[in-house]
């Protein structure tokens, strides 16, 4: 897991640990680099997200590592740095994302509470959210769930070694355990 | 939105009580591991937690902080945490361990600049608490009458930007002697911020009715003493509330863990 200063990792780790997966919280490329699987959470502006991956050149290897195929999984901003943009940019700072995919973050629209902060629906299942700007991905094939906050948003994306959701399996009960603990399932068979 | 029904851990001296009516020195003790406690609530199927440092309510000194931070760590939900957040600096530490919503009581009645301050920086993340005996509000844990009338609180602290309301009878806490309707009803009439119901609940036929007033704005309830004394499952409570406030029958299976 990418600890690159952007909020408090522990929950999603412990959850990670509890769906099964050895997790190592760092901030160091060698280690990463050892990893099978990459997680990035975070929580926090998206602008000084990148700020912080651009200072420490880790939004080169998020992208080596997506380029290369391995196992991403991305929660909320996690997500959403994976587009080309977005409009948030408190303080000024920098709000060009990864453009591992065409698209861009935009603050959610229609007469609602921001933040969307609560349980909502996506395929079925309730999760737990909690932001004020979602994914519009260029390509709606990615997505693999949508959810309803004000406009219809991506909650969840799935492409190649990509897994991404915008809310926050770690405190979506079962059905957070159940997706984190498929994703760690596939990467133990991906590994066999 | 639906009804929320929020299981209480309230921790005093490192264990998992409840108190009644509030009265330090009347608790029973329900488990020496508030941790494991809350935790077990989480996984039986919880949408939310409520918990409580009653050590820091009372003396504004964070005795069970460590406790707090490691449920909002482990929990497999959001938690709601308060007692004993005295200003921005303790809400700061507790929502930047992964609190989801923090709890301010006595700060709002002794400081309402701090109030809105706190609100102004977070929020949908501040609630805020009315623990009333009566029509009086009091503080410090309940121990101290604070000499303001409920009503006037309701309009000082929305105008100072809470986003909603913890609406506690002190005199049914802990006492499974049913809920003030009356008075729920009454608050939230008063006030368009959505209201969370604590104190009172025995059964669910009780439950079932504080999530009858949803319409009105009431979000949800705080359950502590009639879980732990086996009224009812975290579950059976989930699934009441649901019920009851949707007018309609759950269809949705029990969580498997």
């Amino acid at each position: 897991m990418l600890d690159y200063g952007m909020g408090n990792l522990r929950s999603v780790a412990k959850a990670l640990e509890a769906a099964g997966a050895d997790v190592v919280v760092t901030s160091s490329s060698a280690e990463l680099d050892r990893s099978v699987a990459l997680c990035v959470p975070g929580q926090g502006i998206f602008g000084r997200c990148m700020a912080n991956l651009a200072a420490a050149e880790q939004d080169d290897l998020i992208r080596g590592w997506i380029d290369d195929q391995r196992p991403y999984l991305g929660i909320c901003l996690g997500m959403q740095i994976l587009f080309d943009s977005s409009e948030e940019q408190r303080g000024g700072a920098s709000c060009t994302g990864l453009s591992i995919f065409p698209g861009v973050v935009r603050r959610l629209r229609g007469d609602v509470r921001i933040p969307h902060m609560g349980w909502n629906e996506v395929n079925d299942e309730h999760y737990y959210f909690d932001h004020s700007y979602a994914v519009r991905p260029r390509d709606d094939s990615l997505v693999s769930g949508w959810c309803w906050h004000g406009e219809r948003f991506a909650a969840s994306i799935r492409s190649g070694s990509v897994t991404a959701v915008q809310f926050h399996p770690e405190k979506s009960a079962t059905a957070g355990l159940t997706l984190l603990s498929d994703w760690t399932a596939a990467l133990e068979e991906a590994a066999v | 939105m639906t009804f929320t029904v929020y299981p209480a851990v309230d921790i005093a001296d490192g264990k998992c009580v409840r108190l009644l009516q509030g009265r330090f020195g009347t608790e029973t003790v329900y488990s020496d591991d508030p941790v494991k406690v809350a935790i077990g609530l989480s996984k039986a199927g919880a949408r939310w937690l409520h918990i409580v440092d009653l050590d820091g309510a009372k003396t504004g000194v964070s005795a069970n902080r460590e406790m707090v931070l490691e449920v909002v760590a482990r929990a497999s939900c959001p938690v709601q945490a308060g007692g004993g957040l005295r200003g921005i600096d303790d809400v700061v530490e507790v929502l930047a361990a992964g609190a989801n919503r923090a709890v301010l009581g006595t700060t709002a009645l002794e400081d309402p600049a701090e109030l809105r301050r706190a609100c102004g920086r977070f929020g949908e993340r501040i609630a805020v608490s009315l623990d009333a005996r009566g029509d009086e509000l009091t503080s410090h844990g309940w121990t101290v009458g604070a000499g303001v009338p409920l009503l006037d609180a309701v309009r000082i602290f929305a105008d100072a930007g809470a986003a909603r309301f913890i609406y506690t009878d002190v005199v049914r806490d802990g006492t499974m002697s049913g809920p003030n309707l009356h008075g729920l009803s009454r608050l939230a009439a008063e006030t368009t911020l959505p209201v969370i119901a604590s104190g009172g609940v025995g059964n669910l036929a009780e439950l079932r009715a504080v999530a009858g007033l949803h319409g009105t704005g009431v979000e949800g309830v705080i359950v502590g003493r009639a879980l732990y004394e086996g009224k009812f499952t975290v579950i059976e409570a989930v699934r009441a509330g649901d019920e009851a406030s949707s007018g309609e029958r759950a269809a949705a299976p029990p969580p498997e863990h």
